[in-house]
């Protein structure tokens, strides 16, 4: 009996009920700037390069790019060989700040490394 | 030297009687360099960076000052190369271990400035400086033999 009297409520409020409600048009808040920064107008940054030098072990390197960055080894052995073949390999493009803060703890290992502005 | 056993951050290696004697005698080489291997920039503002060179210098001379410290700990500290049937056995800690490398490289690296940055050793070997590129050898040898025994991979 109780079953009966909630079904009737609920096919009683069911039927009051729309089934789409209906929301006033509001157009959202669009401003056109006049000015933007121009991609070329952000700071662009700085890279982190490591440079190849004959006196730093292959595998310290790799050591040290994995301790420093917390790479895998995987590419922590990339960027050493580009150091190696090529000379130098860019490990990261960052703010002053950071791309500074890398070049200290890279050089806390004799490494090579220098910050260069990013063009 | 290899690696006897490593757990739980802990690695002890087995060193031989003569390799101890080896890698005290390049410990005590410990400050070699007095500078940074190289600017902070190689093309960026001189004038702006100034400061920033100083602040490298500064972290580098801090850094020296405290792997002395902990060079004379290790050093010094009873017990540290205990002995066993043919030599030693020595623990380190994962930060002990990487500070070994660091100031191993830092003796390496600093007598390759001081001999003048040469692209080859060998022909310096015959020139007087047979030293200095001996000590850079025994230097190289433990950081390998480190590096080896506890597999880069695995850490």
């Amino acid at each position: 009996m109780g079953g009966g009297i909630e079904n009737s409520a609920v096919a009683f409020h069911a039927a009051d009920v729309p089934t789409t409600i209906e929301l006033p048009e509001v157009a959202p808040d669009i401003f056109r700037e006049d000015e933007t920064e121009s991609k070329e107008n952000l700071d662009p940054g700085y890279l982190v390069i490591c440079w190849n030098d004959p006196v730093n072990l292959m595998e310290f390197v790799t050591h040290v790019f994995q301790q420093v960055f917390a790479w895998k080894k995987e590419k922590a052995e990339f960027h050493m060989m580009q150091v190696h073949n090529a000379g130098k390999s860019v490990l990261t493009r960052e703010t002053m700040e950071r791309a500074e803060f890398y070049v200290h703890e890279l050089q806390k290992y004799q490494l090579h490394a220098t910050m260069e502005p990013a063009e | 030297m290899k690696l006897v056993e490593a757990k739980e951050g802990l690695y002890v290696f087995q060193i031989a009687k003569r390799e101890r004697v080896l890698l005290t005698h390049v410990l005590k080489l410990f400050p070699v360099s007095t500078g940074p291997i190289g600017p902070l920039s190689k093309s960026g503002d001189e004038a702006k960076l100034a400061e920033h060179e100083l602040a490298l210098a500064e972290a580098l001379a801090e850094q020296r000052v405290e792997h002395q410290r902990l060079m004379d700990a290790f050093l010094g500290e009873q017990g540290r190369f205990a002995e066993v049937k043919g030599g030693f056995h020595v623990r380190l800690t994962t930060v002990q271990f990487d500070w070994l490398l660091r100031v191993l490289n830092e003796v390496r690296v600093g007598l390759w400035v001081k001999l003048g940055r040469p692209e080859h050793l060998a022909s310096l070997a015959m020139s007087g400086q047979l030293d200095a590129v001996v000590a850079m050898e025994i230097c190289a040898f433990f950081q390998s033999r480190l590096l080896e025994a506890v597999g880069e991979g695995g850490k």
